[in-house]
């Protein structure tokens, strides 16, 4: 049974790690902006150039 | 008929009906030159994708000069307000650019560098509207930068906060609120042997759990809760009782316990109830936060200024601060520019537009000699003038002062105040109560059955009822367009029982004109020859002749404005004057309800004038009836005689003609003698002492740039029609909030009977506490949505953007 004290030790060191991570994220701004990172995804780098598709459908509309 | 389908026809790039500058190319549409350019600009870098993201995302080129020159870029105090990091000839800099709306504009801004290769690396933050640009400055200097931004239709401004300065919820609410919720989920897992019950063989497993308990709520209770205490203390301070003693009092009495027990092996404690407290209350804060500091009220007289002026030194303009201008200093305000300071007229003709200060848009001549008042625009040519006073003594800064810059409001008792006051009172009662009975019956009950009390008596569901409700209100009237400044402005505004409105500005529209021609109507061609002189003109009537007539003709040619008289040139041949009847050579006209009238003549003769009236609000007489229906309505007005068209919808008695500010501000007060608590509907700076002495103040706004002093609430034109529904639902989210405190105090009370009795094991209070938070906030949720979904205000008003 002494095993489960094996287990609850890695498991809150799991749990604290995630914690840190939070602690982190807050402290790195990430939640003072919750919408630019959305879109910032959006937007792939292609290369550049006059033409694109997207732009296409836009004409027909 | 080929005028309406025009008129349907919108920019492909701002989204504007296409009017008189309609222009099309490469297959679409743009509403003006600028808008085009803008386009070509982006197809060229290949940044099209814009257009893709969303809808119309465009904000038009400001064209008119409103926006701050370019040159104050290169000033060192600018500079330095703006760079956050200089080295190597790599600069980061950080703009705040208020009309970044929507996921195009966050796209387009950071990729500018397809557009300047000196751009390395472009960032924006959309909440608070800033773009963090890192750029090579000896390739690209910051005042070309700030050029391209402007050519995009993102033109920074200088106003508003300082680089650095971070809105919003603070950083170490986030910490607090995830700490909790880190110890609440554990310790709840820890918790979970001893309510499921463990056999005795486990006891030192049992034991190990609650030790480590212990240590994971020693977090919250030193740092999560820390607020609650700084609060209660403070409290206690100033002799006052507040809703975080009984909260206080409650966290101090659940750690003891808990630790109590612990460390004498008589139970587990309550550790997993302590941490599930702070989460809830906790995310009951960050909610509040989240709907309250999305707003920015806190606007001063200083972001509606010039930061820079230029002072006239021999020939040389230099650029200066304003506060560092001296009386006999001599500076030159161009076109659109304000005056900052008060100062006499030297050199040039003032047309100022007090808008700002009196809500009137139809500027104000001034000729030489004249004392032109700190607040005006200057429309039309430049103008040399020389400081009278320095600024902190200037008219604008002492009605400033005197109206707008106060906090406190000769207040209403808040409401949780009242409640918190009686609770904590009945909470200390009982358990001195409790104590003293079982002291008399069993000694040892008595420390376990005054902690339980204190422990169940603990007002979490209280204490999120009112955050919850108003902050659900706020949230949805701020989707509508009306944005409040905080909970009390919802409790202020259910208890109005007297609407004041203001009259220009407010229920008349600002730039929207009613035109009417007086004699016969010239052709369509003399009309279009009309509108293309009428186009060469800054004065505002010009201006409003131009958007309201239609057509085309040839430019306008040997054009020459005379100053208080009007404008002549010639177009296709024919010379065309606009402007007064004796500088048209025709009769004066008589004048009716302060309309403008401008006279039109074509080749020497004279055809007759416009008529030009300031045009009521859409749907005005819907609001001023509905909301009648609700508290009794009046009518201020600094004008003599009313529009017939409000008029009609007050009664006699309620007008109430020929008040300045101060008498406006003196009605309000009269009405609040009376025991009215008064709502005051206006529309800015003249109208600030009323919307400071009256109970709730709405600013009506018709752009995001509008002084709003004093008030608690800002209302965008386009919601102007939501203001009795927005009315309903404050009154109807108080009663939410009677209902939701009758549910916790349900709520406590069995609680504590439970607890009184000795029976409050820590299984009962970890399923009471969250069963009586969780239950509360979905009801008030639910309800304040029931509600406002009955009032037609749980959608998004059409065109998107919103003021803050």
């Amino acid at each position: 049974m002494s095993v489960i004290f094996l287990l609850i030790a890695a498991s809150t060191l799991v749990a604290v790690l995630f914690l840190a991570a939070f602690l982190w994220a807050v402290r790195a701004g990430q939640y003072e902006d919750d919408r630019s990172p959305a879109v910032r995804m959006l937007g792939d780098d292609r290369p550049n150039g006059p033409t694109n598709p997207m732009n296409n459908t836009q004409v027909k509309r | 008929m080929a005028q309406e389908v025009r008129e349907q026809v919108r920019c492909f790039h701002c989204g504007d009906p296409c009017g008189g500058e309609h222009v099309r190319a490469e297959g679409h549409d743009f509403c003006c030159p600028g808008c085009h350019a803008v386009y070509d600009l982006l197809q060229e870098s290949g940044l099209c994708d814009y257009y893709a993201l969303s809808d119309r995302p465009g904000t038009k080129v400001e064209r008119d000069g409103q926006a701050i020159r370019a040159e104050l870029f290169d000033l060192p105090e600018v500079r330095e307000r703006l760079v956050e990091h200089s080295a190597d000839g790599i600069t980061r800099v950080t703009f705040h650019i208020p009309v970044i709306h929507c996921s195009s504009c966050i796209w387009l801004l950071e990729h500018l560098h397809r557009i300047d290769a000196a751009v390395l690396r472009s960032r924006v933050r959309f909440t608070s509207k800033e773009l963090t640009v890192t750029f090579r400055e000896e390739r690209l200097s910051l005042r070309a930068l700030v050029e391209l931004l402007r050519r995009l239709g993102y033109g920074p401004s200088l106003a508003g906060r300082p680089a650095g300065a971070t809105g919003g919820i603070p950083r170490v609410l986030y910490l607090r609120l995830g700490i909790a919720a880190f110890a609440f989920g554990n310790i709840m897992l820890f918790s979970f042997p001893e309510y499921l019950g463990a056999d005795a063989s486990d006891q030192q497993l049992k034991r190990g759990f609650q030790f480590l308990s212990l240590l994971f709520s020693l977090p919250v209770v030193f740092f999560s809760s820390t607020d609650y205490f700084r609060a209660a203390w403070a409290g206690l301070r100033t002799r006052q009782v507040n809703i975080d003693q009984p909260i206080a009092l409650g966290i101090i009495a659940l750690f003891a316990r808990s630790v109590w027990d612990v460390v004498t092996g008589a139970g587990p404690g309550y550790f997993d109830s302590l941490a599930g407290l702070l989460f809830f209350l906790l995310v009951g804060r960050w909610y509040q936060a989240y709907t309250y500091g999305a707003l920015s009220f806190d606007r001063g007289l200083n972001d509606f200024l010039p930061l820079v002026v230029l002072r006239r030194s021999g020939d040389a303009e230099v650029p200066v601060g304003v506060a560092d201008l001296r009386p006999g200093d001599r500076i030159t305000v161009r076109d659109q520019e304000i005056v900052p300071v008060d100062a006499v007229l030297l050199e040039g003709e003032a047309h100022i537009d007090n808008s700002f200060i009196t809500g009137e848009p139809l500027p104000v001549r001034r000729t030489v000699g004249e004392v032109v008042k700190a607040g005006g625009r200057q429309r039309g040519a430049a103008i040399v003038l020389q400081v009278l006073r320095p600024f902190a003594e200037s008219h604008l800064k002492r009605l400033w002062e005197e109206h707008a810059s106060g906090e406190g409001r000769p207040g209403m008792p808040r409401l949780i105040d009242a409640v918190a006051r009686r609770f904590t009172v009945a909470v200390v009662l009982l358990a001195v109560g409790a104590g003293l009975y079982w002291w008399g019956r069993d000694a040892a009950q008595v420390w376990p059955v005054v902690t339980a009390v204190l422990i169940v008596a603990c007002p979490c569901a209280l204490a999120l009822s009112m955050p919850f409700t108003y902050g659900h209100t706020i949230r949805l009237l701020g989707r509508r367009g009306l944005f409040l400044r905080d909970a009390q402005v919802v409790e202020r505004l259910a208890a109005v029982d007297t609407t004041v409105f203001d009259k220009t500005g407010t229920l008349t529209e600002r730039e929207a004109h009613t035109v009417r021609f007086v004699g016969t109507l010239p052709d369509a061609t003399a009309l279009a020859r009309i509108r293309s002189l009428a186009r060469n003109s800054m004065h505002p009537l010009s201006t409003v002749l131009y958007h309201h007539l239609r057509g085309h003709a040839g430019y306008a040619e040997q054009v020459h404005e005379e100053a208080g008289a009007g404008i002549r040139g010639t177009v296709d041949g024919h010379a065309v004057r606009i402007g007064s009847a004796a500088f048209t050579g025709g009769p004066e006209a008589e004048r009716t309800n302060g309309a403008a009238h401008v006279h039109v003549a074509m080749d020497g003769m004279h055809l007759g004038h416009f008529e030009v009236v300031k045009r009521a609000r859409t749907g005005m007489a819907t609001v001023v009836g509905a909301t009648g229906c609700l508290t009794d309505t009046h009518l201020l007005t600094g004008d003599l005689a009313v529009d017939p068209e409000v008029a009609a919808v007050f009664a006699p008695h309620q007008l109430h003609t020929g008040c300045s500010p101060a008498d406006k501000a003196r009605f309000v007060q009269g009405l609040q003698a009376k025991g009215r608590r008064v709502l005051m509907v206006g529309d800015g700076l003249n109208d600030a002492g009323a919307l400071r002495q009256s109970d709730v103040g709405i600013t009506v706004s018709e752009t995001s740039a509008a002084l709003t002093p004093a008030s608690d609430a800002i209302l965008d034109v386009r919601a102007f029609g939501d203001l009795p529904a927005a009315l309903r639902l404050a009154r109807s989210a108080r009663r939410i909030v009677y209902g939701s405190l009758l549910l916790s105090l349900a709520y406590n009370i069995t609680g504590v009977s439970v607890a009184i009795s000795g029976h409050l094991t820590p299984l009962v209070a970890a399923i009471l506490m969250p069963l009586s938070s969780v239950s509360v906030v979905g009801f008030v949720t639910l309800c304040v949505w029931i509600r406002a979904r009955q009032l037609g205000l749980h959608a998004k008003h059409d065109g998107g953007q919103t003021i803050p």
